[in-house]
């Protein structure tokens, strides 16, 4: 039982074990140690380095590269949405914002009524929600912690009448660094670091990191092997070394993008729809510029949340919510430049910034199909957004409520990333008009990758058993992690991994007898 | 070829059309931010103001590029009260530029109010120097100095009044002689 990095491995391996995990954020973390601790031999292979809070070093230059895929610069293939997402010894849940969400019963019953989705229920997870919930000290905010930046979308919801409320989230201990997004210094955020993967390693599950699992090799219907290639601690580059796992059960757990991409370098495809539906909650927002010290880098990243938006039939529904401002963030957020920029980033301190998220794969005429996973001659994952219509009037939309509120807040100016500036809610109408909101003239960032592996009924239009999260075309190979949501599941998604990771680990359990 | 050469010329002609830009499509200014910031503080507002133009929201000057440092250990603030208020009031000509006089728009209550939110704000780790070396530093050298490289052009009419009295002996020059009979200059004027 311990953790080994690509420089413990100074020579190709051949392991066996009950189960091999691919993958160790939310989903795999989980997975592993409901399995390891009910006594199953465990490997987790994962592609990040492990990393712990002494290497934290508050630095948004010197930690996105380290613990953020592509080295932070992960994005679409025609750069129109930067995409956020972990890379390393607990996955994303290390990096996120610790805002916790169960899924809403309303995604449970468009993915039953419209994908075909059985066996798997807002009830049926509960359960497993509590019990995760308990684990990882999820707890309501209170408004006497929310900090400046928050109590400005706080205030502006206040003013407009609109639904607000104060978000869950998952931490002990607390200090408001808000430093979240660079990994939590002290240890306060429950993440998969510093609970489920300990937990695991501890009941005798083994886990490598630095190990980019390159693909399965499959017999038949079944997995007889998980072929790593090791990666240099010091350089991220292959050493030459491989450990191929052969285990009784694979679970994939690489997340949306890469659990498609290890599916489609496996060449097991026989539906076409692998990495098809992908969806990443496409993020704009609005900042605005108040006649008080701000400061939005101060504090936990966010507190407040708005429904106001989420059940819309008119449009792209979305869902509203404080969110932070780091230097860096503001730096490459929008399309602002020199002299413009200069201007942006002088404001910082007395800037506010609301977000807003929008909830894409939920057009029952089915043209909202989000991103398409392809490999690169390399093998590595594209990522092509299909930019429609209802996404580019939804962002303009939730644009238009995020200066609102801020505006409703008394901000002197607001302004959105596409360079719409407005001094009084008159403006927002024609300012929204004569913006551009294709891709590249809007800018958009995305934290939340899900989908590429949907889970269902009907094995033509899905990847997964949605009542068993095993894979439609192999017997000992389960899908687990955000990968398998038919859409995006219109909240942060990290609770909703957790559970359905805690009861998927309940069907690998049966299967292993 | 001819077809090229007429591309490029209507691609470098297109290149010379700058974009006017609606002034309402920029970001709002700093000063006016901070102008709209409430302050119980008079000093803060005088500050906002009649300084915060050339000294800016930091107290920095633009790093000594608009107006003096506040913040720097040996700028402004390490010298005494008396004498930075004989500045304030009839202005100062030093290795930056000119600082207009403050007479006829601040009285004496005024810049002292401004020079307490000075030192509040921008003066935490700035010692004040001791008398002699102040208003030595002060009455000589460094004015003298860049005049000298040139850097000063004192040959002309200015609307500032300069404390030398090299160049204006109707100021009184913030020296030992003034310290010791600290009368408001305006009075004196």
């Amino acid at each position: 039982m311990s953790i080994h990095t690509g420089a413990h491995v100074t020579s190709d391996l051949e392991l066996e074990c009950d189960v091999c995990v691919i993958g160790s954020g939310a989903g795999g973390a989980v997975v592993a140690q409901r399995l390891a601790t009910a006594g199953k031999r465990v490997i987790i292979l994962e592609d990040g380095g492990y990393h712990v809070s002494a290497r934290f070093e508050m630095s948004e230059g010197t930690m996105f590269p380290r613990l953020y895929q592509e080295g932070g610069g992960r994005a679409t293939a025609d750069q129109s949405m930067a995409i956020l997402q972990g890379r390393a010894v607990g996955g994303t849940t290390v990096v996120n914002w610790t805002t916790c969400f169960r899924t809403p019963e309303r995604v449970f019953d468009h993915w039953s009524e419209h994908h075909g989705v059985e066996g798997i229920t807002h009830a049926a997870l509960v359960p497993h929600w509590e019990a995760i919930e308990r684990r990882l000290n999820v707890q309501q905010m209170r408004l006497d912690q929310v900090n400046a930046n928050n109590l400005v979308t706080w205030r502006g919801l206040d003013a407009l009448g609109w639904h607000k409320d104060l978000l869950f989230r998952n931490v002990k201990g607390c200090a408001h660094t808000g430093y979240c997004g660079t990994g939590c210094v002290i240890d306060a955020k429950q993440s998969m670091l510093v609970t489920y993967i300990p937990e695991a390693v501890q009941a005798g599950a083994e886990l490598y990191a630095n190990a980019w699992v390159e693909r399965l090799v499959s017999e038949g219907r079944r997995i007889t092997g998980v072929i790593a290639k090791v990666r240099s601690t010091e350089t991220d580059s292959f050493t030459g070394h491989t450990i191929t796992v052969r285990p009784r059960i694979t679970v994939l757990a690489g997340g949306a993008i890469n659990s498609p991409a290890v599916l489609l370098r496996s060449e097991i495809d026989p539906s076409g729809r692998t990495g098809k539906r992908t969806f990443f909650h496409p993020a704009v927002g609005a900042v605005g510029v108040h006649a008080e010290r701000i400061q939005p880098f101060v504090g936990s990243p966010q507190y407040v949340y708005s429904d106001e938006f989420v059940a819309r039939e008119d449009g792209m529904p979305f869902l509203i919510e404080g969110a932070p401002m780091f230097p860096m963030t503001l730096g490459s957020i929008g399309m602002a430049l020199g002299t413009e920029r200069q201007a942006q980033m002088e404001l910082l301190p007395y800037s506010s910034l609301t977000g807003v998220l929008g909830h894409d794969g939920f057009d029952v005429n089915d043209r909202d199909e989000g991103a398409t996973i392809t490999l690169t001659s390399g093998g590595r994952a594209k990522i092509d957004y299909k930019w429609t219509e209802r996404l580019s009037n939804g962002l303009r939309d939730a644009c238009g409520a995020a200066l609102r509120i801020q505006l409703a807040a008394g901000a002197r100016q607001a302004y959105t990333s596409n360079g719409l500036y407005v001094r009084s809610a008159d403006e927002i109408d024609a300012a929204l008009a004569r913006g551009r909101w294709g891709p590249c003239e809007v800018p958009v960032f995305v934290a939340h990758c899900m989908g590429g592996c949907a889970m269902g009924t009907d094995e033509r239009t899905s990847v997964v058993d949605s009542r068993t999260l095993r894979h439609h075309a192999r017997d000992d190979l389960f899908v687990i992690d955000g990968s398998v949501f038919p859409t995006s599941c219109s909240v942060n998604p990290q609770i909703s991994i957790y559970g359905l990771a805690s009861w998927g680990a309940d069907h690998v359990r049966e299967a292993l007898g | 070829m001819r077809r090229a050469i007429v591309t490029l010329a209507l691609v470098l002609a297109g290149c010379g059309e700058a974009t006017e830009r609606d002034p309402s499509q920029w970001p709002i200014s700093r000063v006016e931010i901070e102008r709209a910031i409430p302050t119980d503080d008079p000093g803060e507002r005088t500050y906002r103001a009649h300084c915060i133009a050339c000294h800016g929201v930091d107290g920095r000057g633009a790093g000594g590029a608009t107006g003096a440092n506040f913040t720097s250990p040996e700028g402004p603030l390490t010298r005494p009260d008396d004498v930075l208020l004989v500045s304030i009031i009839e202005g100062r000509r030093g290795e930056i530029g000119v600082m207009p006089a403050h007479r006829d728009v601040l009285g004496e209550e005024r810049s002292r109010e401004v020079l307490g939110f000075l030192r509040a704000r921008f003066g935490a780790d700035v010692a004040i120097a001791p008398l002699d070396d102040a208003a030595v530093d002060d009455a000589g050298p460094s004015d003298d100095a860049a005049i000298d490289a040139g850097v000063i052009d004192d040959t002309g009419p200015s609307d500032h009044a300069h404390p030398s009295e090299a160049v204006d002996p109707g100021v009184i020059s913030p020296t030992a002689d003034f310290i010791e009979n600290p009368g408001f200059p305006v009075e004196r004027r």
